[in-house]
């Protein structure tokens, strides 16, 4: 019975980084990019105009 | 009894939706600080958004054209309407006026007609010392010369003559008003922009002088009276609702700040991939661990 369990020990994050900087580091500039492209695909302007109303009085 | 009945349709709400003016209970409804007493609107500013600098811009332009059209429009409405509800009892009060002043006159004629006869009758009452002080209270008139009676009542006949004619003049008037009024509500007002609207009354009242109406002074009249209406409504608000401010050349983007979707994404990139890292080789470690 107890042979059938196994512990699995994970790398922690730190060390997982330090090794595997590269992959996080292209993984990051990917995501960036497509955040950027995202960003710049659905950028929305705003105009505002001022009207002078000279009978709009309130009741 | 109809209207009654369909407030409390249960479906009344599905299909009618009430507009109400701009008040200070109004906007309390609204996310709109209530101005103090006192105070009033007197500008109103219109936001446009779109991917392009240039229609943002054109729109918020547009917008603010549209409320002012708009405005002009809901007056001219308003206007009519008014109009027309007031000229319909006008002229009925006219007629009415002018059934009075005819009986009126009736009478007078009729006492002018006796006056005759008695001044014919007595000549020697014509010669009486006309400087006697007489009161006239509680028909004391009568005491005055069958002549001087007479002028009296021919007086009387003469302003009631001149109410009649003042009255016909006025129905004149209210005829030619409620024509121009009548026509106007006909117009598919639903389909106009404001100053189309406007630019039609006009000249449904020019047309009017084409037909050879302005011969008559009452109905110049009339025209002139709608005339002077209608630039009133055309200094308030074609001339009166004015841009304050444009929107600039270059409108800004909509959202937060170029640096903060920078550093947001760079951020949010360097966590997710982490992330990503982390779950690939925790998934690979069992099996690196299994088969070494």
């Amino acid at each position: 019975m107890a042979d059938e369990q196994a512990t699995v020990s994970l790398s922690r994050p730190w060390t997982v980084l330090t090794t595997h900087w590269l992959q996080v580091a292209a993984l990051t500039v990917a995501f960036a990019l497509a955040y950027a492209v995202v960003v710049w695909l659905s950028a929305t302007y705003v105009a505002r105009a001022t009207l002078r109303t000279p009978d709009l009085t309130l009741a | 009894m109809a209207a009654r009945d369909l407030s409390r349709d249960p479906f009344f709400s599905d299909h009618f939706i009430p507009v109400y003016t701009i008040s200070r209970s109004d906007l309390r409804e609204t996310s709109v600080a209530p101005p103090s007493v006192g105070q009033q609107i007197v500008a109103v500013q219109t936001r446009a958004e779109s991917s392009d600098r240039t229609s943002a811009g054109r729109m918020a332009i547009l917008l603010a054209d549209a409320f002012a059209d708009g405005a002009l429009k809901s007056a001219l409405v308003e206007y009519v309407t008014a109009q027309r509800g007031a000229l319909a009892t006008s002229r009925q009060r006219l007629e009415a006026q002018i059934a009075g002043d005819r009986a009126s006159l009736l009478r007078v004629e009729t006492k002018i007609e006796e006056l005759q006869k008695v001044s014919a009758k007595y000549p020697q009452a014509s010669r009486g010392d006309s400087r006697q002080v007489v009161s006239i209270v509680d028909g004391g008139e009568r005491y005055l010369s069958p002549v001087t009676q007479l002028i009296g009542a021919s007086s009387d006949a003469i302003g009631i003559r001149d109410s009649i004619r003042e009255s016909e003049n006025k129905i004149r008037q209210v005829t030619w008003m409620s024509s121009v009024f009548d026509e106007a509500g006909k117009l598919n007002v639903a389909a106009l922009p404001g100053r189309s609207y406007m630019a039609q009354l006009e000249s449904i009242v020019r047309s009017d002088s084409r037909r050879g109406a302005e011969d008559s002074e009452a109905i110049r009249e009339a025209r002139s009276t709608i005339e002077a209406d209608l630039s009133v409504f055309r200094g308030r608000y074609a001339i009166g609702y004015t841009i304050l401010r444009a929107p600039p050349e270059r409108p800004p983007r909509a959202g937060p700040p170029l640096l903060a979707h920078a550093v947001g994404g760079i951020l949010a990139s360097f966590v997710l991939a982490l992330l990503l890292t982390l779950a690939l080789r925790w998934r690979a470690a069992p099996r690196e661990r299994v088969n070494p």
